[in-house]
């Protein structure tokens, strides 16, 4: 009986471990399906949609943020025999190729994905040249990280869109931004936590708002290492963000005081979001900021996550950011 | 251990895969306009082949195609949601 159950225990921690981590499950299946796909068509599919489910979960999971990217994606395959019964006139299908090409399909399937998910609840409020240079950053980036083979092919059928004179410098921008680790972190939420002031503003106020946003964002991005002249807070009808970043020793040595003085000095001013940011060797002393700010503020823990980003010297760090919103 | 959100949803994808391509252009009568290159892009109208095949939907009883190019589906995608 006991023996029994001993053997069990390996099988009982895979599916516990497979629960918890589905994006690890899709994995398996697409390898699986791959297997039999030369003799089943239904294989075949499943094998091009798991392993395309599986590298967006797991992007999705380790890296969006509230509101960003909520949704996951799933296949409805259609053919000839079902296209009445699946296919209302104007739904768009996307074509897939077979499982050798998955870098392709990955592609049309990732561009076809942040057409619907990204910003799902503010995408119409956004100006376009916003939307349309933070998808084209997205999709490069969850390419870059999940299947970097289809960079070039990205590159190849992005390359219209980037033309677009506007387009085309916000992207720069932004890049600029997500180069200093401020774009997945700090832009995206802001953008999408902004949707319902915006949504209640003219379009021309809307787009002053965002690019006002932008700007404050790509001026702390550009600006020079030690350079303490360019704020670390943006406030206008939309936005109130506050930004605290723990990265000097002197100050570190006063220990959380100061940092925490910060926020509620943020709080005070009505700075409804409030991120700050450390590099990964200082983890330690920003979860004891963490603490303090749970403890003595009225201030709302969101998430605390890392970002790949560069330091003011331009070299590759993970930076630690957490937001608080009031 | 860092947080991290939970996916709280899917968006469905409706897709087709090549291997059932010909059997619905032939359903559809138009495999002879895509074999001899007959069929195009209704945003940019390239020449729609098998390499580049992006997208289809149906508009008045035909199959409408976009190419790969990722302006092409957003059009797309955009004129399908101002009917809509």
């Amino acid at each position: 009986m006991v023996l029994e159950f001993l053997s069990s225990i390996p099988f009982i921690a895979i599916i516990i471990y497979l629960i918890k981590n589905p994006e690890k499950a899709e994995k398996w299946g697409s390898i699986l399906a791959r297997a039999f796909s030369h003799f089943s068509k239904k294989a075949e599919r499943h094998s091009v949609s798991a392993d395309i489910q599986s590298r967006l979960s797991s992007y999705i999971k380790n890296f969006t943020v509230e509101g960003v990217l909520p949704y996951g994606l799933r296949f409805k395959w259609i053919d000839g025999a079902n296209f009445e019964s699946y296919v209302e006139e104007g739904d768009v299908v996307v074509i897939m190729d077979h499982h050798n090409n998955n870098a392709r399909n990955f592609l049309s399937a990732v561009i076809a994905y942040t057409s619907q998910a990204l910003f799902p609840s503010v995408r119409a409020y956004l100006p376009k040249d916003v939307l349309d240079a933070s998808e084209l950053l997205v999709q490069e980036k969850i390419i870059r990280e999940e299947r970097p083979d289809a960079l070039e092919m990205f590159m190849k059928v992005v390359s219209e869109r980037i033309k677009n004179p506007t387009v085309e410098k916000n992207k720069k921008i932004f890049d600029s931004i997500d180069q200093m680790g401020y774009f997945e972190p700090i832009l995206l939420p802001e953008l999408t936590h902004a949707g319902h002031r915006l949504q209640q503003s003219p379009l021309s106020e809307t787009e002053t708002e965002v690019n006002g946003f932008v700007t404050f964002l790509e001026q702390r991005s550009n600006r020079q290492s030690g350079d303490d002249s360019v704020p670390l807070q943006y406030d206008s009808k939309s936005f109130h963000v506050s930004i605290v970043i723990v990265a000097k020793s002197f100050m570190m040595a006063k220990g959380v005081n100061p940092y925490l003085h910060r926020v509620q000095d943020s709080i005070a001013h009505n700075y409804d979001s409030i991120y700050l940011m450390t590099r990964e060797d200082k983890a330690s002393f920003f979860d004891s900021v963490i603490d303090a700010i749970k403890e003595n503020t009225a201030a709302s823990f969101k998430w605390k996550k890392q970002f790949k980003a560069l330091d003011g010297k331009k070299r590759k760090v993970y930076a630690i950011v957490c937001l608080f919103r009031i | 251990m860092y947080h991290t959100m939970q996916i709280t949803g899917r968006r469905e994808l409706k897709a087709l895969h090549t291997s059932d391509l010909s059997e619905l252009l032939k359903k559809f009568s138009q495999y002879d306009d895509f074999v001899n290159n007959k069929l195009h892009c209704s945003v940019c109208n390239t020449v729609i082949s098998k390499d580049n095949i992006g997208s289809m939907r149906l508009l008045m009883s035909k199959l409408i195609f976009t190419c790969n190019k990722s302006s092409c589906y957003n059009e797309t995608v955009k004129q399908t949601l101002d009917k809509k």
